[in-house]
């Protein structure tokens, strides 16, 4: 067998294992009862990972497809310079044994995962990309991209990890320039004044329905499920800002409805819980799934992948381009609480907050093997977190769904205990 | 013209095959049941009376299988790992295609073989204590499932997207797909995901051992094209299976034995004289 | 709520008030904590330091008896404006600082972008204020007594600061009053201090032009009122949990104040250089994380709500094919 032939066997092989792998998630899901029907929307979008993803991300005639990693790549550039962005972390187990080819085994799955689909035809939209814009985050990112080079058109992005100094944030505001400059060099599209802003707008109606929904999440009664919440902003890596707003806000108009008549998918008196740590991507949902059918009530998380991504908003001040790059500059950069920064002060003050908006009772704190910087945050927040009486979990994990019984176990006597702590 | 005859005793069926100087001239498959002697003398029989042959035609037995040491009438035995190699490599030199590696998935176990260059084996991976991955896992579906094991294959290649088996032991996933069958889960996908798992805990043996094509697949699953398919995909690699007689594999092989220490003895014999 | 555009219409009702009130009879006072000048004739009240100057231009011992007592008297008025209003005299009364306001307004009309200091720089000069305040203390004092040992200083250095005040050559324009632009050659004091004021004039149509609220950043009155911003019953305050350092405070402070963006557990935030504008609760982002409040109670608050409100939002749904 040839090397192209193999590369090809290879990559049907991860196709039709992640094909089992969402046909599994969701035939998990549709069994849930009282799912919001507007939840469907957002099933297609994932769906369509069973067949190499074609139709997740909109691709309008002509316009390019603009790979990010992380959360630090403005998107608002992206859309003003007419292309359209897409997220390109990944949470699939089945792409992580391809992606061990190229990187060592300590790696951290979501790395590999990545690796494996830039690598190999699985998912149409890693190899659309006309470029991919890859930040120097955290240490695998920062060598990921060398590596990816061969399979992708990645362009690194330098990224401070002192945010308080003044010249990170005039090193970051010069990589947002030049990130702007290749943008409009692969689009052929100048970003002016006009479009930078109605991109920006763009982007800020998609974090009012977002605030919607996150303002409806705090409410007593659980009105959608954790596994629901998370697929509702991971699709927002694929689709585009417009069409996710107007899905959004006819899910929260639902939503919302439901609260009026206290429908929950909780059963009363469910563990409130929230987990934060490494962000997990579609289709690793290997702990809300667990969590879940333990009859708990997962009510907030704090994911770059999710309640974060959409959280920080663009300040436009005096409206001139470079005004408004300084502002997009400053929100990817400054409000972000990923543990790769020095202080993250910020980052337990945030948890602290979602603890008390959402009166959650635990929180299950998720390392992925191999993620340094929130192996290194755990013992921090374990402190500000027995400082302020909340129980936590650690969990430390991959993408195999070799210890999901060990998971078991171990969520359900934490959840034991919190239910045992309410009475005591 | 000499008559040579190779009994693979295995858990489930007993295979038998007579072969003479130059080609193989018929075989039979049948269940072992309590009593592996008087059963292997059964066939062995039967099969001579089907091809014509006098009851003493044959020249030298061979015995293989787990049942191997109690077929007392056997001139000599050895382990089904090299009968199946022997067997394995015989069907892929007619074939002109160069054996490297077997998977052998049988009633109630499954192996993998490496071979070194010259055909001898290098290494092997067996799964004899469980009955996950075996034909045993696959015979219990069809129970359930009220289908004939020959239409298994066929079946499953209907399914677009297999459904994930999670159960790691055979037992359990039995109540699992009874589980999916009550949720009115489509059949092709509950056999074409059983074939999944299957191929799954293939691969990790494969994996151990080292694959090097050309792979060799038989047993009787190996009938299997929806099995075939799985493992194909999940190894990457094309599969051998030899057309119609993957479960005598080893059978034939144990026969061929028996012809080259037929010979070797005439030629110890001659050297002697 | 819009708050600068609400500002805005309060400083020009105040500019009017103070630059035109003498037509209508109006007098605040002259102990005002802002720069009305004095220069202007038609003025409705007074900037406190043309008066203030003069008072302190008395031998020591006088202090003890009926001057000592206009001096506290007049500090007193100063004091309890100060106290009420506290810096909102600077963000919201200022015609001086109104003007610098509709420079910057001017220059983001032409789309000229802003220019910031680099942060050691707005650090190093922060005093500079401050020292201004003390030598308007002590040029007076050193006219009528031998400070240190030294002779008194001759009468050219009458009003010292307002010979180099900006404001007056520039109010008095709005009267139709052409002036108090001018360099005093009668005498070398005169000469430099006057050339000051003109040269002063110049930056702010040059530097103040590409630097919000440039002048101020070295505004005696600003310093002065500094004393009382923990007193002050018109406040900043500052939940630091809430907030999550985005920096858009910072980024729309005219002033480039750093600690509104840094400070973590210190609530009033009325820092040294604050002019209460405002603007930083406008572009806060985070629910009840900045707040401006009146004897305490809250008068505005940053919300997730409003602040998409202010920045345009819904605004029009335009489709994918015009963005």
């Amino acid at each position: 067998m040839d090397a192209q032939e193999k590369r090809r066997r290879l990559a049907n092989k991860v196709k039709v294992n992640l094909a089992m792998t969402v046909r599994e998630i969701f035939d998990a899901i549709e069994d849930e009862p009282s799912r919001p029907q507007n939840m469907a929307y957002f099933d297609r979008i994932f769906k369509t990972f069973t067949d190499g993803g074609k139709g997740a991300v909109p691709r309008e005639e002509g316009r390019k497809l603009i790979g990010t990693y992380c959360l630090f790549v403005p998107e608002e550039i992206i859309y003003a310079a007419g292309g359209q962005p897409v997220r390109l972390c990944a949470g699939s187990y089945d792409s992580t044994e391809v992606g061990e080819e190229f990187l060592p085994d300590v790696a951290c799955p979501m790395v590999k995962s990545e690796m494996g689909f830039s690598a190999l035809p699985v998912l149409s939209f890693y190899q659309d990309c006309s470029l991919v814009a890859l930040p120097a985050s955290c240490d695998w990112k920062t060598k990921m991209g060398a590596i990816m080079e061969e399979h992708a058109p990645v362009m690194m992005m330098d990224m401070p990890r002192i945010k308080e100094s003044e010249a990170s944030r005039e090193m970051w505001l010069s990589e947002i320039k030049r990130f702007k400059r290749e943008v409009e060099k692969v689009t052929g599209v100048k970003v002016n004044r006009r479009r930078l802003r109605e991109a920006i707008r763009l982007v800020q109606r998609a974090q009012v329905e977002f605030d919607r929904f996150h303002a409806i999440r705090k409410a007593d009664a659980t009105v959608i499920s954790g596994r629901d919440a998370l697929e509702v902003l991971n699709a927002y890596f694929y689709d585009h800002a417009e069409s996710w707003t107007a899905a959004m806000s006819l899910l929260n108009d639902e939503l919302e409805e439901r609260i009026r008549n206290k429908t929950s998918v909780t059963k009363p008196k469910a563990v409130r819980l929230m987990l934060t740590g490494s962000p997990m991507v579609f289709p690793n949902w290997k702990i809300p799934t667990v969590i879940e059918e333990l009859g708990g009530a997962l009510v907030a998380d704090e994911f770059c992948t999710s309640n974060r991504y959409l959280h920080d908003k663009v300040a436009v001040d005096e409206g001139s381009v470079n005004d408004m790059l300084h502002a997009i500059a400053d929100r990817y950069l400054l409000p972000c609480t990923c543990p790769i920064f020095s202080t993250t002060v910020d980052r337990r003050d945030r948890l602290l907050q979602l603890v008390e908006d959402h009166r959650v009772e635990g929180v299950i704190y998720h390392t992925l093997k191999g993620c340094h910087p929130y192996d290194l945050e755990t013992k921090l927040t374990e402190t500000l977190l027995r400082d302020n009486g909340i129980p936590m979990l650690r969990i430390e994990t991959d993408y195999s769904p070799q210890d999901v019984e060990q998971l078991r176990t171990r969520i359900e006597a934490f959840m034991e205990t919190l239910t045992g702590k309410r009475r005591g | 013209m000499s008559y040579f005859a190779g009994i693979d005793i295995g858990s489930a069926t007993t295979k038998v095959a007579v072969i003479d100087d130059n080609q193989i001239l018929g075989y039979k498959v049948a269940p072992t049941g309590v009593h592996c002697e008087e059963t292997a003398q059964q066939i062995l029989g039967d099969l001579l009376k089907q091809l014509e042959l006098p009851e003493d035609a044959v020249e030298r037995v061979t015995s293989t299988g787990y049942g191997r040491r109690l077929v007392k009438f056997a001139s000599s035995n050895i382990s089904e790992i090299s009968a199946n190699v022997k067997g394995a490599t015989w069907y892929g030199s007619q074939a002109g295609v160069t054996v490297r590696t077997i998977i052998n998935i049988g009633g109630q176990d499954s192996k993998v073989i490496a071979l070194d260059d010259s055909g001898v084996t290098k290494n092997f991976a067996m799964n004899d204590k469980c009955a996950a991955g075996t034909g045993r896992f696959l015979e219990t579906l069809c129970r359930i499932m009220e289908i004939n094991v020959t239409e298994m294959g066929e079946v499953s290649l209907e399914s677009t997207v297999p459904i994930r088996i999670n159960s790691t032991c055979a037992v359990f996933a039995e109540s699992e797909i009874i589980s999916l069958l009550a949720r009115r889960k489509a059949k092709a996908d509950i056999i074409a995901g059983a074939h999944y798992s299957i191929a799954n805990r293939v691969a990790r043996m494969v994996k151990r051992i080292g694959l090097q094509e050309t792979v060799f697949f038989d047993g009787g699953p190996a009938l299997n094209c929806g099995l075939k398919k799985a493992l194909e995909d999940e190894l990457v690699t094309d599969l051998y299976v030899p057309p119609s007689v993957p479960q005598v594999t080893t059978a034939v092989g144990a026969a061929l034995i028996a012809r080259e220490e037929s010979m070797n003895d005439e030629l110890i014999e001659a050297e002697s004289a | 709520m819009k708050v600068y555009r609400l500002r805005i219409a309060v400083q020009f009702v105040c500019f009017i008030l103070l630059v035109y009130g003498g037509l209508f009879l109006i007098d605040l006072g002259s102990r005002l904590p802002t720069f009305s000048c004095a220069y202007m004739d038609d003025r409705g009240g007074g900037c406190f330091f043309i008066g203030f100057q003069h008072m302190m231009n008395r031998p020591l011992g006088e202090f003890l008896g009926d001057a000592g007592i206009r001096l506290l008297k007049a500090l007193g008025i100063f004091a309890l404006w100060a106290v009420v209003l506290n810096k909102a005299w600077c963000g919201w009364v200022c015609p001086f600082g109104f003007l610098q306001d509709m420079m910057t307004k001017l220059r983001t009309f032409i789309g000229v972008d802003v220019s910031r200091f680099a942060w050691m720089t707005r650090t190093r000069y922060k005093s500079v204020k401050y020292i201004l305040l003390v030598l308007m203390i002590l040029i007076p004092l050193g006219m009528a007594n031998s400070v240190f040992g030294l002779p008194t200083l001759p009468r050219d250095w009458s009003v010292a600061f307002c010979q180099i005040c900006p404001a007056r050559l520039i109010l008095p324009i709005f009267n139709g009053d052409f002036s108090q632009i001018y360099v005093d050659f009668s005498g070398s004091v005169r000469m430099i201090l006057t050339s000051l004021g003109v040269i002063l004039t110049g930056l702010f149509f040059t530097t103040a032009f590409v630097k919000r609220r440039f002048l101020c950043s070295y505004c005696p009155m600003l310093a002065a009122l500094s004393l009382f911003d923990k007193i002050g019953l018109t406040s900043l305050k500052k939940n630091g949990q809430r907030c999550t350092r985005c920096g858009n405070c910072s980024r729309a402070c005219p002033m480039e104040i750093r600690e509104i963006e840094e400070e973590k557990t210190l609530s009033n935030l009325v820092t040294q250089d604050c002019t209460l504008c405002l603007r930083c609760v406008e572009v806060c982002p985070e629910d009840k994380a900045l707040q401006a409040t009146f004897c305490g109670v809250p008068i505005f608050t940053a919300t997730q709500e409003g602040f998409l409100k202010r920045q345009g939002l819904p605004g029009e749904n335009k489709t994918e094919k015009e963005v």
